[in-house]
């Protein structure tokens, strides 16, 4: 199977079962809303060490939102509730509740509830004020300018994380340059975030390492400085390779995510450079979603 | 559906209390007939004073209703009640569930004591909306009652958490020792309102004859970011109200009763 001379490859991305929770940031504006989502989106590119995987969702004009003002969704990934719980309050109480204007909702209706403002009132000491509309209850905690609004709970929900495609590239610019246009296209699609930088990492891990202590090293497969070096899975025309992680709340999402990604990154062709598009797996044993790249392609 | 229409004018007081739909949903047409309610001195059948028709389930309808019809849908749990004409007192109190929609008035102690459940009355209420009934410590502890227009005294009365939505002006001691809950009132207040709250929101139109108690205290105007989600919920039972309620989007925040360490407020939104 090619798209635009681009040769996909006959395989599959494996991945995993996660917790995922969405929130509504809100502020008086777009760009402080963006300030407080990025903050408490920052550091959460992997499971791996930082606690959580993270990214903004999509921005909220004033209509989609509880209070009226503009917003951005955000969605929270991680591989337990409990490390889940931890990250929501550390991050919400750190970089939502510190900023600016910020009001913090619950982006989902229904699932297990995990504490928000139940945990963040307490730093009110005593002045913050509970209202309770109808099922939902809200924090007013009071703040230097003004009060932080924050729902009681937020939801869980069951989600996937891991799904992903490799960019095989001649070059380095070549390989970014299509990873750009992919994570723009995969940008519209709701329920998913790539959680990496730009959305796109460099760095593809495999399991363990040489080192004991090391749950996760380089895949020495994939990278091209080793090709003579190792049993490279790469083609002698690639010099470089990026991959997108994908973060899902449905497999239906991952599927068009991926979609969307590999044909906005096959637009640039063969010609320029784009030597093909695989994915990551561990040989279908490990995770239970396996997102297989022709039949997503069809 | 039951429906229930008065045959004739009531010259005694007649108490509802046992006719909600869940007790008529688990019995046949027949055996609704044959109920039992105490009429002055006399023990009438349900079927002598009222016209009834339909299918038993959770909905029960009453038409042309009286205002010496007492007590409808007391304790209500589940289920909804529809009443056309004015009513008498105690509608919906310590109901905590369902719907009781009133196309008419009501009489005093609407929701008083309620739990849980939504209260929607077109007309005017009288006196103790959502208080707490006689005896009792504390108002009403949950669900939502709205009031199309005016309601009389102590409206919220000792409320400890709840919604109470006044579409007209409410009478003298509105919110007064309010623990917890929110009343918004559209129109005006009447004297004394607000004295005694401990926690709690009043929201009310600034005039230039309200008086608050000289143990308030302003904080200040706000744009508070709770305001747009409460009138937004607000809105949901009433969307009628949509317009008017955006006058609160910038309120002036006033704190007390400080004359008994309360930390309630009261925000006045100005007048249009």
């Amino acid at each position: 199977m090619k798209i635009n001379g681009v040769a996909i490859e006959d395989t599959f991305a494996e991945a995993f079962s996660m917790k995922a929770t969405r929130l509504i940031i809100t502020a008086l504006n777009p760009t402080w809303a963006m300030h407080s989502a990025r903050a408490v989106t920052g550091f959460a590119t992997s499971v791996i060490a930082c606690g959580c995987e993270a990214g903004i969702e999509r921005e909220l004009q004033p209509n989609e939102t509880p209070d009226g003002r503009p917003g951005v969704a955000v969605l929270l990934f991680s591989t337990s509730t409990k490390e889940l719980t931890k990250q929501l309050q550390n991050r919400v109480g750190q970089c939502v509740l510190t900023s600016p204007t910020s009001a913090c909702f619950a982006g989902f209706d229904s699932g297990d509830p995990l504490p928000l403002g139940k945990t963040l009132r307490y730093f009110g000491d005593g002045y913050q004020i509970a209202k309770k509309l109808g099922r939902d209850r809200y924090w007013r905690v009071p703040v230097m300018d003004g009060e932080f609004l924050c729902q009681d709970v937020t939801y869980l929900v069951k989600a996937i994380g891991g799904g992903n495609f490799l960019i095989l590239a001649e070059t380095q610019a070549q390989a970014l340059a299509a990873s750009e246009r992919a994570v723009a296209a995969m940008r519209k699609i709701p329920s998913v975030i790539m959680p990496f930088p730009g959305g796109v990492v460099r760095s593809g891990s495999k399991v363990g390492s040489k080192y004991k202590t090391l749950p996760a090293s380089t895949n020495h497969r994939y990278c091209p400085t080793l090709k003579q070096v190792v049993d490279s899975a790469l083609p002698a025309a690639v010099g470089a390779v990026l991959e997108i992680v994908i973060d899902g709340l449905t497999a239906e999402a991952i599927n068009e995510a991926t979609r969307a990604g590999i044909r906005a990154a096959c637009t640039l062709g063969r010609k320029r450079g784009i030597v093909g598009i695989t994915a990551g797996n561990y040989g279908g044993n490990l995770g239970p979603y396996h997102f297989k790249l022709r039949e997503i392609l069809k | 559906m039951i429906v229930l229409e008065l045959k004739a004018a009531l010259d005694f007081n007649l108490d509802l209390t046992r006719v909600t739909p869940a007790v008529l949903a688990g019995l046949k047409l027949t055996e609704i007939k044959r109920l039992g309610l105490r009429y002055g001195r006399d023990t009438l059948r349900l079927a002598d004073l009222f016209a009834v028709s339909g299918t038993p389930d959770l909905e029960l309808r009453i038409e042309a209703a009286s205002t010496r019809l007492h007590n409808i849908g007391v304790g209500l749990a589940q289920g909804i009640i529809r009443v056309t004409g004015r009513c008498g007192d105690g509608v919906g109190t310590q109901m905590t569930g369902g719907e009781i929609h009133v196309r008419g008035d009501a009489g005093h102690l609407v929701g008083a004591g309620m739990v849980g459940g939504v209260i929607d009355i077109t007309g005017h209420a009288g006196d103790f909306v959502g208080s707490a009934i006689p005896g009792a410590v504390a108002g009403m502890k949950g669900g939502a009652v709205i009031i199309g227009k005016s309601a009389g005294a102590r409206v919220g009365d000792r409320m400890r958490r709840g919604l109470i939505v006044i579409g007209g002006n409410a009478g003298a001691y509105c919110a007064s020792q309010l623990i917890a809950g929110t009343v918004a009132v559209l129109g005006t207040v009447g004297r004394d309102s607000a004295t005694g709250m401990h926690r709690g929101s009043l929201l009310v139109r600034e005039t230039d004859a309200l008086r608050l108690p000289e143990t308030f205290v302003d904080t200040g105007r706000y744009q508070l970011a709770f305001v747009p989600v409460l009138l937004a919920h607000i809105a949901r039972f009433k969307p009628a109200f949509k317009t008017r309620l955006r006058a609160f989007t910038s309120s002036q925040r006033w704190v007390g009763d400080r004359g008994c360490g309360g930390t309630g407020e009261v925000l006045l939104a100005r007048a249009a």
